[in-house]
């Protein structure tokens, strides 16, 4: 029976999630020691200051440059590396960006603040966690440490029946990727013996012509993930669920729920799966085309923003899905793939949370402007928010100069570099379908007259200057990755160097 | 330091237009006169640039802009882009003047529309270009969506679509290119492409198609010219006059920069049938614009018919054509520019379009006449204007190589002077139809200062049209070589 030694070098390698769970367990502790009038803002500060140093360890780790290589912890359990640093980054914006939203939120509802505060960190903590998993065991007890959470904050307005719905459903659902993912994982425990996603990938390379087994764990894992991430056909929890929960939390579960599972899925591929390119590669080629169909022609009948902006994130997926289909032929581009994929999921995190913090900060009459009809006129009563939504739809519709339009490009570049000319194709043109749809919000906001208030005011009856901010630093964002990209490619080049060959 | 000019003139008016967006819509004299006086400096730096740039395509301004996708930010001109950028750079002065009494929103959207315009007509970098071609849909988007006419709506979403679906497919040929020369430097795919021995005729057809289809649907080629009759109707008097005086431009131009110099032997083979297509716009777009009796829609339709000559001279396969088509892309830049300016100062007055809404009006608005009919013939091709010069180039230039579709065209020559001199009968002469347009005042002091410049050099290029076709000839060469020419012999043959 081996001591637990926990060296300083383990606690290092986990400091952003070990600072995330202390300041959500603090979060909580503000939220029932504190005197009532106090608890909501000694919370938020918990938060805050939580966040503010799990981001302030990945920056300084991030930019220290290539001189600190990866650091692996806990007998190889976690790895610290670039790609883990650059989507802990994401996530950890997203979170904070979040809990500037949530704090409009939990003003206007009847939420303890404490507990949506230390519910939001602790999920935040499992992505961190889950994108430095460099075995299974980990990978799985974080992503579960996620989802938990995530249900959770998705039921957070208790009375309100689609809440209650959206947390049971997404539960649910949750629950069997779970057993797909368990399941998954032991067949790839059976066939190599080992635990560590490294490890695997050598068992693999190894024993090649003997893999059947892994290649049904690796199967398994791929539709646990594809569930997680939002990808048809296992995308029908996503509108309701999306819909269904309060906006904050649909802003954050759209896009770090997102990045973390995708961050993993990206490393379960290049490691454990490397020597099965071929068997996976095949599978996401045709989940990535139906993905793409899938969520683009559904979202164009949607009347809902919301649900529009739930259909969007399946189409989105599937683009990041094209990324993932490209690895699959080895080389020098695998790299580009890689890459892209990277620089589209934080790019996803700025225009889609942006989109969000919108629809919470263009509501009216005690909620969030869901409709497309709530969208009438609204440039002349809000025009700088609405410039913003418009650099949104224009960012996710992939329109330049904006970041969503860098990110479809270099998405497709590395594909027809990779050969996978008719996910390239089927791409563009339902990129070209995505363009009616979000531009149909453009319309609503500025090409049709708006009944103003009954009261004569004009704008949103409930300040929300947290959505305000939000929507600007991610307007701010989505436009600078757009024309400046440089560093964060270079970035996200560095992030996969030592895993995408 | 050598002056970064293009940079200069690409981005002044998105600067201003970042810096007006802070000051408070009520205070219109700035914003007014900020606009005119950006758009005019502008055109300084186009005029100087026009006059410096004859050369060969070289890259003037080049920087590192995404080094490891190897992508540049580089910007130069030949004969051809600096004429369209000074057509540009002149149009952009008379819309904002037309746009006189518009709202804040208005000014700034035709300032980052012509950031795109100028930017895309300068680009050299295939990246660096869509992102500018995809830039100018936007602020147009708007321009026709919020300030257009009653069924604005249907246009803006038309427009965009139709654009957009082609060049997404343009995209997907950029990269394909990209990918394969391992560059997105138009100098050097100019060059790579066309000796890349991968590069089979099949694979040129399908990439000069995925481009072909985008530069098509802006043109726009019949039958990719649906979305135009909407758009032009529905936008307003400044939307229309940048639309066809520049935007359709575009299409023109990317044939000619990218898509027959990129795939040369594609560019041949597709060549008459894109000349019969020219063709078939010219008779087609007669036809119509003969049936229409909304002033708009009839200027809308003389496009089609107009661009059809373009394409015919583009794709007849000879200099002389070629010079005809780049001619007439700029001729028709300044005639239909002038009709849609001219048919907003009608149109401001009686809020009415229809020729049958008219009759008379010679006698009241004399000058207002006077300058409509010089504008009527020049886009008629009377001699001494400057559309014959550019429409007898065409045919002139495609006759020995396109018979069948010269013809036609010729016949669309007809037909144009049927519909413009039946229009301006029946606004212009007679006695006045309505009693109530005999109190319509003749154009103003301001309405003068945009419609005197754009009439003088109507006449300008019909007097002197080596003005242009000296700056253009050089590039026009090359591109037709390429085109046309496997062997020296026969460039020498073609040179004579």
């Amino acid at each position: 029976m081996p001591t637990l030694n926990v060296s300083t070098g383990d606690l290092a390698a986990v400091f952003p999630a070990l600072a995330l769970v202390v300041a959500g367990l603090a979060a909580a502790g503000a939220g029932a020691m504190l005197r009532p009038e106090r608890r909501a803002a000694g919370a938020e500060l918990c938060a805050y200051l939580g966040l503010a140093a799990a981001l302030g360890a990945v920056i300084l780790r991030l930019f220290r440059g290539g001189g600190w290589g990866p650091l692996g912890g806990f007998g190889g359990a976690v790895v610290l590396d670039d790609l883990a640093l650059l989507l802990s980054l994401a996530v950890l914006t997203a979170a904070g960006l979040t809990v500037v939203l949530a704090s409009d939120f939990l003003r206007t509802r009847p939420v303890p603040a404490g507990e949506t505060y230390a519910l939001l960190l602790l999920g935040t903590a499992g992505m961190v966690l889950l994108l430095q998993s460099a075995e299974l065991i980990t990978f799985f007890v974080s992503l579960e440490v996620l989802s938990l959470a995530v249900y959770a904050l998705s039921g957070l307005l208790r009375k309100d029946p689609r809440s209650n719905e959206a947390a049971i459903k997404y539960f649910v659902i949750g629950a069997v990727a779970t057993g797909f993912l368990i399941y998954g994982a032991a067949l790839l425990y059976g066939a190599t013996g080992t635990l560590s996603l490294d490890g695997m990938g050598d068992a693999l390379r190894k024993s090649a012509g003997t893999a059947p087994l892994a290649t049904a764990g690796l199967a398994l894992l791929a539709v646990g993930l594809c569930f997680k991430v939002g990808a048809a056909p296992f995308h029908m929890w996503v509108p309701d669920v999306y819909e269904g929960a309060p906006t904050p939390v649909t802003a954050f579960m759209s896009v770090a729920v997102k990045a973390s599972a995708f961050g993993a899925f990206l490393r379960v591929l290049l490691t454990a799966g490397a020597p099965e390119r071929t068997a996976w590669g095949e599978i996401l080629v045709g989940l990535a085309l139906l993905t793409m169909v899938v969520g683009n022609f559904l979202a164009v009948a949607q009347r809902s923003v919301k649900r529009m902006l739930a259909y969007s994130s399946v189409a989105h997926t599937g683009y990041v899905l094209v990324a993932a289909a490209a690895l699959r032929t080895p080389g020098p581009w695998a790299r580009d793939a890689a890459a892209s994929a990277v620089f589209y999921l934080f790019t996803y995190t700025f225009m889609t949370l942006g989109a969000f913090a919108f629809l919470a900060y263009a509501g009216r009459r005690g909620r969030d402007a869901e409709d497309l009809d709530d969208y009438a006129g609204l440039a002349r009563r809000r025009p700088w928010a609405a410039l913003g939504m418009t650099i949104f739809m224009a960012s996710l519709a992939g329109l330049p100069p904006t970041a969503g339009f860098l990110a479809k490009f270099l998405v497709f570049r590395a594909a027809v570099a990779a050969g996978e000319i008719p996910l390239v194709l089927v791409g563009v043109l339902t990129s070209a379908v995505s363009v009616y749809y979000y531009l149909r919000v453009v319309v609503r906001m500025y090409m049709e007259p708006g009944e103003e208030a009954a009261d004569g005011r004009v704008g949103p009856e409930r300040p929300a200057p947290g959505a305000a901010w939000v929507v600007a630093a991610a307007a701010f964002f989505t436009v600078a990755l757009g024309i400046l990209p440089r560093l964060y490619v270079d970035l996200a080049y560095r992030s996969v160097q030592a895993l995408a060959r | 330091m050598k002056i970064p000019i293009l940079s200069l003139m690409t981005f002044a008016p998105a600067l201003a237009g970042v810096a007006l967006s802070a000051v408070r819509p009520e205070r219109t004299g700035v914003l007014r006169l900020t606009t005119l006086g950006v758009t005019l400096v502008v055109l300084l730096l186009a005029g100087a640039a026009y006059v410096g740039h004859d050369g060969p395509l070289v890259a003037y301004e080049d920087a590192a802009w995404m080094p490891r996708l190897g992508i540049r930010y580089t910007m130069g001109l030949d004969g051809i882009s600096a004429a369209m950028v000074l057509l540009t750079a002149l149009l952009m002065p008379l819309a904002v003047a037309a746009s006189w009494h518009q709202p804040k929103g208005f000014l700034l959207a035709l300032l980052f529309l012509e950031t795109g315009m100028i930017g895309a007509f300068c680009a050299l970098d295939l990246f660096l270009f869509y992102v500018f071609w995809e830039a100018m849909l936007l602020p147009m988007y708007l321009l026709i969506g919020i300030w257009g006419g009653p069924r604005r709506v249907t246009a803006a979403v038309k427009f965009i679509v139709y654009t957009i679906a082609g060049s997404v497919l343009m995209l997907a040929g950029i990269l394909y290119c990209a990918w394969s020369a391992g560059t997105f430097s138009v100098l050097d795919l100019q060059r790579m492409l066309p000796a890349d021995p991968r590069m089979t005729l099949a694979t040129q057809q399908a990439l000069f198609l995925a481009f072909a289809l985008a530069f098509a649907i802006k043109v726009p080629v019949v039958p990719f010219h649906t979305w135009l009759p909407d758009a032009h109707v529905e936008a307003p008097t400044a939307g229309s006059v940048i639309l066809a005086g520049v935007l359709l431009k575009m299409g023109a131009y990317g044939f000619l920069r990218f898509a027959i110099p990129f795939f040369p032997d594609a560019a041949r083979s597709f060549a008459p049938a894109l000349a019969a297509l020219g063709a078939l716009g010219v008779v087609y777009g007669a036809a119509m614009a003969m049936a229409q009796t909304d002033l708009k829609k009839l200027v809308a339709y003389s496009s089609v018919s107009h661009l059809g000559f373009v394409m015919l001279g583009i794709f007849s396969g000879t200099i002389e054509g070629a010079q005809g088509g780049v001619l007439q892309m700029v001729n028709h830049g300044l005639s239909t520019g002038a009709l849609f300016l001219l048919v907003g100062v009608l149109y401001e007055r009686t809020h009415r379009r229809g020729v049958d809404d008219f009759g008379g009006m010679a006698r009241v608005m004399p000058a207002y006449a006077a300058i409509f009919l010089i504008v009527t013939l020049s886009s008629i091709g009377l001699p001494g204007l400057n559309g014959f010069v550019g429409e007898f180039l065409v045919l002139f230039g495609s006759f020995p190589m396109r018979r069948a579709a010269t013809v036609a065209a010729s016949l669309g020559v007809v037909l144009g002077a049927v519909y413009m001199l039946r229009m301006y009968r029946d606004v212009f002469w007679g006695p006045v139809t309505r009693p109530e347009r005999e109190k319509v005042p003749d154009v103003g002091k301001g309405e003068l200062a945009y419609l005197i410049p754009v009439t003088a050099l109507i006449v300008l290029l019909g007097i002197l049209p080596g003005l242009v076709l000296s700056r253009t000839e050089r590039a026009v060469r090359d591109v037709v070589l390429k085109m046309e020419t496997k062997t020296h012999a026969d460039a020498e043959r073609l040179d004579r």
